[in-house]
């Protein structure tokens, strides 16, 4: 892989300030950001940029954030790509037995220290990028 | 509903009204984070964005506390009701007054229908102001640019018949049962300035305590009309 290529990142949430504000931090960090507002939405980006990584948030409508997940991973197009849930809500230990069983790369609380949460994603694309 | 239900919708509420205070709690933390790193690296930074941002989420964060306040009154029988003479009319255009900045903004023709002649009733004001802001604040918001809003006030026999209609997205059938139930959003909003769901639930039950009555129609992407009637006499005292 081309490492002075940018690195995509899809980020799915209908909350715009959320989108603003991860997006934000991310795109000082030379990312680029795609945005969806919702799962149909989410799915179509997905399809068709083939993001690096992609933050859900599990409160989306239209498509929920573990129904979408679900697809993604199942679908040819979008299988290998790493997902992250980036979520208000605490998920149970069963949701994230679940959530790991499904593909899912890692949960991160919406909460977490800006800093924090760019050292997980660039871990999470770090560690993607290693393994293709 | 029995005590059981009772609890079990007190907790559902309160962990609704929870997740929706932390996500605008989360973007003031992580604005208030952003600015600093932005001003070690640069003192004279234009700080402006991001304490809009701040703004917006300070104000969802009142508007859900303001909301809940009425609703823990109203809940617990606990909302005194102010009845003096009130000029329903006055009201209502000082309320369209108010959306009037937003409303030139995104180009709505907004058509007033109103009676003539219509008599001064005795109410509470400031509950007339909670119902009617609501529903034109939301007819408001979700009618796109260059769209349509009427408001009809027609004097009837013994009541006031208000329609206020509008071009916007309107509300998908399957969700149209939950219309007016608490922290309901139809998921084909545009959420930026959507308040926390609350508005249409405290709206029916200040209707339904006046003896009034509230119902609409809609249709996806075609818009939708909310229809009020509100008697002309309530009974004056603490609900």
């Amino acid at each position: 892989m081309d490492n002075k290529a940018p690195t995509h990142i899809l980020i799915i949430d209908e909350d715009p300030q959320m989108r603003r504000l991860f997006g934000g931090k991310l795109a000082l960090e030379n990312f680029e950001i795609f945005y969806a507002k919702d799962g149909l939405e989410g799915r179509e980006m997905a399809r068709r940029f083939r993001p690096d990584l992609i933050l859900l948030d599990l409160n989306i409508p239209k498509v929920n954030g573990i129904e979408l997940a679900e697809r993604l991973k199942r679908e040819q197009e979008t299988k290998d790509i790493p997902i992250v849930f980036l979520t208000n809500s605490d998920l149970t230990l069963e949701s994230q037995k679940a959530a790991k069983e499904m593909g899912v790369s890692d949960y991160i609380q919406k909460g977490i220290d800006l800093d924090e949460f760019v050292i997980r994603v660039k871990k999470i694309i770090g560690f993607s990028i290693d393994e293709n | 509903m029995n005590k059981n239900e009772n609890e079990l919708e007190f907790i559902k509420s309160m962990r609704l009204a929870m997740h929706q205070l932390r996500a605008p709690l989360t973007i003031i933390k992580g604005n208030l984070s952003l600015m600093k790193d932005e001003l070690a690296k640069n003192s004279k930074i234009d700080l402006k964005e991001y304490l809009e941002e701040i703004g917006i989420a300070n104000e969802k964060m009142l508007d859900l506390i303001n909301a809940l306040s009425i609703i823990l009154k109203l809940e617990s029988n606990d909302l005194p009701v102010n009845v003096q003479p009130i000029d329903f009319l006055s009201i209502i255009e000082e309320i369209i007054n108010k959306f009037e900045p937003k409303i030139k903004k995104k180009k709505i023709n907004l058509e007033k229908d109103f009676s003539k002649n219509l008599p001064i009733i005795n109410y509470d004001s400031d509950l007339i102001k909670i119902i009617f802001q609501n529903i034109i604040s939301n007819a408001v918001n979700y009618t796109p640019e260059n769209g349509k809003i009427k408001i009809k006030i027609q004097k009837q026999k013994n009541d006031f018949l208000i329609e206020v209609s509008d071009n916007g997205l309107g509300i998908p059938e399957n969700q149209q049962s939950k219309v007016f139930t608490k922290f309901f959003r139809a998921d084909n909003i545009i959420k930026e300035n959507d308040g926390a769901g609350l508005g249409l639930y405290i709206v029916k039950f200040l209707i339904e305590i006046f003896n009034g009555k509230i119902w609409f129609k809609s249709e996806q992407n075609k818009g939708t009309v909310f229809s009020i009637l509100i008697p002309f006499k309530i009974q004056k005292g603490t609900v």
